[in-house]
């Protein structure tokens, strides 16, 4: 039986020298509470990826917001489709601290936009194309790779920011 | 980097040292050009500046902070703090509104430290999450 050449197996050790680094990044990020982690579920939410973000959620997550206190990961999603129906929203990671695999902590920027008048938004009323962002510290439990609870802070409010 | 668990050590030594007012020791985890800005607003830039105002906050009220979680990533340190001011006598110029002698006011907040290469405070930053009022006045027996 002929086994693999010299060349061969230097050729091989080569090749995974070089995808290793790659593997290693595609595994960090599927890492529950790394910041890769994190960063998809950011981008996820900015993108309107309704399955993609509501994956990092428990089916009996409990959610304190700033302009909502809800439970389930299905009401989440139904309030941000309501929410989005009439705001433009983007969130910004400014920090993040991993806590991996129990918990993360980060200071996220949101920034909303209204597409039309909503007199009674929760954290007050909006006018049609008014802007507002705010900064604030929100701490996320993680069990099984999935938030339990997310508890956000407000650190501070930028009226027309 | 540093051991993250040793900034968690540290943040608690620190915890305990300002649950005793031992303001000379509070002193040496900050950064001589430490920020601190909490949740309403206020800017403090200096460690006589925090001092003065912890010095400030504690001859009116005893505040107790218990460290509900905290962890480090090396680079900064986040915590879940829970805090209870107790009223000494009346402070109609709280930070956070105005106490009556008797009153007690609870605090759930998120605080993120910005930690320097000497591993000392460079910036505290925090947010109140929960806020609870007990007011003296309204659990006497009536």
């Amino acid at each position: 039986m002929n086994g693999p050449t010299r060349r061969a197996v230097l050729a091989a050790g080569g090749a995974l020298l070089a995808v290793g680094p790659a593997l290693a990044r595609a595994e960090e990020r599927l890492q529950p509470g790394t910041r890769p982690w994190f960063e998809a579920y950011i981008a996820a939410f900015n993108a309107r990826d309704y399955p993609g973000f509501s994956a990092y959620y428990a089916p009996d997550v409990r959610f304190f917001g700033q302009a909502a206190t809800l439970e389930g990961a299905a009401a989440v999603v139904d309030f941000y489709r309501r929410v989005h129906a009439r705001i433009d929203e983007t969130v910004e990671l400014l920090s993040f601290i991993s806590g991996a695999p129990s918990r993360v902590a980060a200071e996220i920027r949101t920034t909303l936009v209204a597409r039309g008048d909503w007199p009674d938004f929760p954290t007050g009323a909006l006018l049609r194309g008014q802007r507002r962002q705010s900064i604030n510290f929100v701490f996320y439990d993680i069990a099984a790779g999935r938030f339990t609870r997310v508890r956000s802070a407000r650190f501070r409010s930028i009226a027309n920011g | 980097m540093a051991d993250p668990q040793d900034d968690v050590a540290r943040f608690h030594a620190y915890m305990a040292a300002f649950n005793r007012h031992d303001y000379d020791a509070l002193v040496d985890y900050y950064d001589p050009d430490i920020l601190l800005v909490i949740g309403n607003g206020t800017q403090l830039r200096g460690r006589q500046a925090i001092v003065d105002f912890y010095r400030n906050v504690n001859d009116a009220t005893t505040r107790t902070i218990e460290i509900v979680d905290a962890f480090s990533d090396g680079a900064m340190l986040a915590a879940e703090l829970q805090s209870e001011f107790l009223a000494l006598r009346d402070a109609p110029d709280f930070t956070s509104g105005p106490m009556a002698r008797g009153d007690r006011l609870h605090l759930n907040s998120f605080a993120f430290y910005d930690l320097g290469r000497d591993r000392r405070f460079v910036r505290i930053r925090s947010a109140v999450f929960r806020r609870e009022w007990h007011r003296a006045a309204s659990e006497q027996p009536g």
